[in-house]
């Protein structure tokens, strides 16, 4: 058995590496250890040279052309060696869905403990990793600990805060890895249109379900989200139970929102709903039922008409943004 | 003829859990078990296969609960048969353990071109176990797929993950993961689950899979519960209650820019 130490970092969004490295950073402290991020990809030299500024004890780079674009088996190849190699005692990786496909690979690979979509991590007395991620449909937190070392957890975007720069350069360490060939292959790939602020990133997200009777009055939504210079999105029920298009929603299983404000209008607010928006720094309610459960896990709500209040809101929030 | 295996998991039907008020933990006696939401489109999209181009569809499921509810469902949805692995430790093991049994259930099977399964149960919705699964097998996988088409020994699937949508190209035999845009799972007619009531069900335990009691359960698994519980949502439940809706939503305006946030 080898001797399993260090805290390590992988995510292929830069953002999510250091808001995972700063989690690392608190547990190696803990657990009195190192911190190690992972770089993977092909022409790493700029990464390299970045990420080695924010103060993780490591930084391990493997460069490599089979890395050129994301496969979850070669990435979990080379995520797995190196693991198998150095033996950290974690690994957090980044619930990206990409991260999400490829950490289970990885667990099986190493014979490690997996846990999902971490909201909080932390080591236990006997130094294992413990996680709570939210189970059935977003109503309860499961607690759970990894029994088996090396311990990895994947956790969502927007966690845990950044970490900063520092002063004290990573020792780069890069890593020769056989890479086999992917037994797939990207097409295509349609990148999303840049302009467009996603739910996720969102400051502001107004939501609507079906308390909006036509497909027309999505405009009302719209004009609101602009107002506040944010996006909109809708219930799950609403994208798949009527043919207006709309494919995505905010909710289990679709997007999870992070704003500084977000407003739910003629919106129940079921759990599954509810699950998405957990995020939100303070949540306002606009429902004609008093009785809706959007309002019992709201900050403010108003109990009225959509169609009336909607429009003098538009002009509220005008006026305040000027 | 190729054969499509479905991977499917008996699921809490999440709607229907409630929080008992006193100790803030699930109520999960007497939540009805159904097929894991996106497991039924994988189940539709195998069918699919079947009538597009004449493959086997067998649909696989290791539960610690009575099944054939379940399989039976899935076999009226148009499956060819079923196997399934009933053990009371499965309500103990973690998904690595359940990977790992269904994984050698498959090996067991032998032959097949394509394993579908739901990109995450409608309860736990960890989203381990087809990545797992593919990963005890040695085969390649693609998560989240909103699209199939079958070309000769490959397959070419479409998926949305951040960057934006890709398609790819996997070799055959591999798995899938499937979400709920991939199709709408059609409801069995009366003659469908007379017909799927005759359909082979094939019973396993785990020593039929060469596993014993030490791999499944508490011993077997990577990770264990501690606890359940439901926290509290600490909102200020503030209602806004004016006789004008422009006063309500000045008031509103006032309150968000107290909190900063507008």
């Amino acid at each position: 058995m080898p001797e399993y130490k260090d805290v390590w970092v992988y995510s292929e969004n830069p953002d999510v590496r250091l808001e995972l490295l700063a989690k690392a950073k608190e547990l190696s402290s803990k657990i009195n250890c190192g911190t190690g991020l992972v770089l993977l990809g092909q022409n790493l030299n700029k990464e390299t040279e970045e990420f080695s500024r924010y103060g993780a004890n490591k930084l391990y780079v493997v460069d490599n052309v089979n890395l050129k674009e994301f496969h979850p088996s070669t990435y979990a190849e080379a995520l797995a060696k190196l693991i198998e190699k150095y033996s950290p005692q974690i690994m957090l990786i980044g619930a990206t869905k990409k991260g999400k496909e490829m950490a289970p690979q990885v667990a099986v690979k190493t014979g490690s403990s997996c846990l999902s979509d971490c909201v909080s991590i932390d080591v236990n007395e006997d130094g294992n990793l413990i996680g709570e991620r939210w189970i059935y449909g977003g109503s309860t937190i499961a607690k759970m600990v990894a029994v088996k070392k090396p311990q990895i957890a994947t956790v969502p975007p927007k966690t845990f805060e950044k970490t900063s720069e520092t002063t004290e350069k990573s020792e780069i360490i890069r890593e020769e890895i056989e890479i086999p060939e992917p037994k797939t292959r990207i097409v295509k790939l349609e990148k999303k249109k840049g302009e467009k602020v996603g739910l996720e990133e969102a400051e502001y997200v107004v939501c609507v379900g079906r308390g909006l009777k036509q497909k027309e009055d999505l405009k009302m939504i719209e004009e609101l989200a602009n107002a506040l210079g944010g996006v909109w999105g809708v219930t799950r029920p609403l994208a798949t139970d009527l043919d207006w298009g709309i494919t995505e929603w905010v909710g289990l299983s679709g997007h999870y929102v992070n704003p500084n404000l977000y407003i739910g209008i003629g919106l129940s607010g079921y759990i599954q709903h509810v699950a998405g928006i957990r995020g939100s720094k303070i949540i306002v309610a606009i429902n004609k039922d008093p009785e809706a459960p959007i309002f019992k896990v709201a900050d403010y709500g108003i109990v009225g008409d959509l169609y009336k209040v909607v429009p003098v809101l538009i002009e509220a929030v005008k006026k305040a943004k000027k | 003829m190729p054969t499509v295996i479905v991977c499917v998991k008996q699921s809490y039907e999440v709607t229907e859990i409630k929080i008992n008020p006193t100790n803030n933990k699930p109520i999960l006696e007497g939540v009805p078990l159904v097929i894991s939401e996106y497991d039924k489109n994988a189940i539709e999209e195998a069918v699919r296969i079947k009538e597009k181009h004449g493959w086997n569809v067998s649909v696989i499921t290791a539960t610690p609960f009575e099944a054939s509810k379940t399989v039976k469902e899935a076999l009226a949805i148009g499956a060819d048969n079923a196997y399934v692995i009933n053990h009371k430790a499965f309500a103990e093991s973690d998904t690595y353990v359940m990977a790992r049994v269904v994984s050698e259930a498959i090996k067991k099977i032998g032959e097949y071109s394509l394993i579908l399964c739901g990109e995450g149960s409608s309860d736990s919705f960890t989203g381990r176990f087809g990545p797992m699964v593919a990963q005890f097998l040695g085969i390649p996988e693609v998560a989240y797929v909103e699209e199939l088409n079958i070309k000769d020994n490959k397959v070419e699937v479409k998926r949305s993950v951040e960057e934006g949508e890709e398609t790819i190209e996997v070799e055959m035999p591999a798995l899938l993961t499937v979400t709920s845009k991939i199709n709408e799972p059609r409801i069995p007619t009366l003659m469908d689950i007379l017909k799927g009531s005759k359909k082979p069900i094939t019973q396993w335990t785990i020593q039929d899979l060469g596993l014993t009691e030490k791999d499944i359960g508490k011993n077997g698994s990577t990770t264990h519960n501690i606890d359940f519980y439901a926290p509290p949502m600490k909102r200020k439940n503030v209602i806004i209650e004016k006789e004008k809706i422009e006063e309500a939503v000045d008031e509103l305006i006032r309150s968000l820019q107290k909190e900063g946030v507008l």
